[in-house]
């Protein structure tokens, strides 16, 4: 519209300056023919067809521009409102597949955490039954080896009691032997006369040939 | 014979022991030699070299069955009949716990010859550990009849006893 505007004045512009260059020429020959009045009448309703038509043009140009704004209005209104109903569409299938979407990912991740969790759980199960296996066998293979170790240690504790034992009734043994020896050495030796001494020797002897040790 | 063997009974039956057998029979040697290292040397002459016992015992029975003491093939069939006689002895060990007396070997001796027979002599042992009685050891065979062996088995036997 401002163009338009801007030609009509460039018309109105061009049309003034014609005028004034012929009422210029026509002053200036002063003199001229009756047909001058009529030029300068001429000039006159020219003049006042190109206001009246300036005008016209103005007044179409402002209703033009008039019903080009308010078309322009209406069609961004419109245009916006089918804007806005397009955004409110695509924001409603947005949210409605960002819903579906995020609904997916719960089930998903439901899905997942449900698997994981199973994962979890029997992972730790067999963790759990691993390390019960474990110390099972753990348990077991040190009860085993405690009980070995207890029989050995029996064993050989049994072993030294035998042998303290043996050791012990053999010192006895010879102490018992060694002191009868000399209790009955210092006893027997002095209280036995000789007297006893000859009968001991001759109930050897009778004993010895009763048992026949001087048979050929 | 049988005379000639009767002559040497006192002599043979005085013996004991094995060291009174070998001191005798070292002493006929002895006498052996003397008598036929010269032919001037007689019986009386050699026996002077023995022990009085053995030399007297030895006259008497030349005086008494009256051999003839000038000779010498008489005088050396004695003394081979002898150290014979002598070699024939059965030998008896006896372990003791003390040493015995002359009469105490006499009694042993005497028991012997009283219960088991002539021709027997003793082999003495001292052993003071065996406390009383003897070892019997004759032609191999061994009997303990000590002190010490019965104590010992007493103790074998009750020791628990003895011990509880």
């Amino acid at each position: 519209m401002a163009a338009a505007i801007f030609v009509l004045c460039l018309a109105l512009v061009s049309v003034a300056l014609y005028l004034t260059h012929t009422l210029k020429k026509a002053h200036t020959q002063n003199v001229e023919t009756r047909d001058l009045k009529i030029a300068r009448e001429k000039a006159a309703k020219m003049l006042d067809d190109a206001n009246s038509q300036a005008l016209d043009i103005i007044n179409k140009a402002k209703l033009s521009g008039g019903i080009a704004s308010e078309n322009f209005n209406q069609e961004i209104v419109r245009i916006a409102s089918t804007q806005v109903k397009e955004f409110e569409k695509t924001t409603s299938e947005f949210i409605k597949f960002y819903n579906q979407v995020l609904g997916d990912l719960k089930t998903k991740n439901i899905e997942v955490f449900q698997n994981v969790s199973k994962d979890i759980e029997t992972n730790t199960m067999d963790e759990v039954k691993s390390f019960r296996d474990s110390v099972e066998k753990l348990t077991v293979s040190s009860q085993q080896l405690v009980k070995q170790k207890i029989d050995t240690d029996f064993a050989q504790v049994e072993r030294e009691i035998e042998n303290y034992k043996a050791h012990e009734l053999k010192e006895i043994d010879d102490k018992i032997y060694t002191l009868l020896e000399k209790v009955s050495r210092l006893t027997l030796g002095k209280a036995i006369s000789l007297s006893e001494h000859e009968n001991l020797i001759r109930k050897s002897l009778e004993r010895a040939k009763k048992e026949g040790v001087f048979r050929s | 014979m049988k005379k000639d063997i009767l002559i040497y009974f006192n002599l043979i039956t005085s013996l004991k022991t094995v060291e009174e057998v070998n001191e005798l029979s070292s002493e006929l040697d002895s006498l052996t030699s003397s008598l036929f290292k010269s032919e001037k040397m007689n019986l009386e002459e050699a026996l002077s070299s023995i022990r009085e016992n053995s030399a007297k015992a030895i006259m008497e029975i030349f005086l008494k069955n009256k051999l003839d003491l000038a000779d010498k093939e008489v005088i050396q069939d004695f003394l081979k009949t002898l150290k014979n006689l002598m070699q024939k002895f059965k030998v008896i060990k006896l372990v003791l716990a003390f040493e015995p007396t002359h009469q105490t070997i006499d009694k042993i001796h005497n028991y012997i010859f009283e219960n088991i027979g002539i021709g027997y002599i003793l082999d003495i042992e001292v052993d003071e550990t065996i406390l009383g009685g003897s070892v019997v050891i004759f032609n191999g065979k061994y009997k303990d009849f000590t002190l010490r062996k019965i104590l010992d088995d007493t103790f074998k036997e009750k020791r628990e006893q003895i011990l509880a």
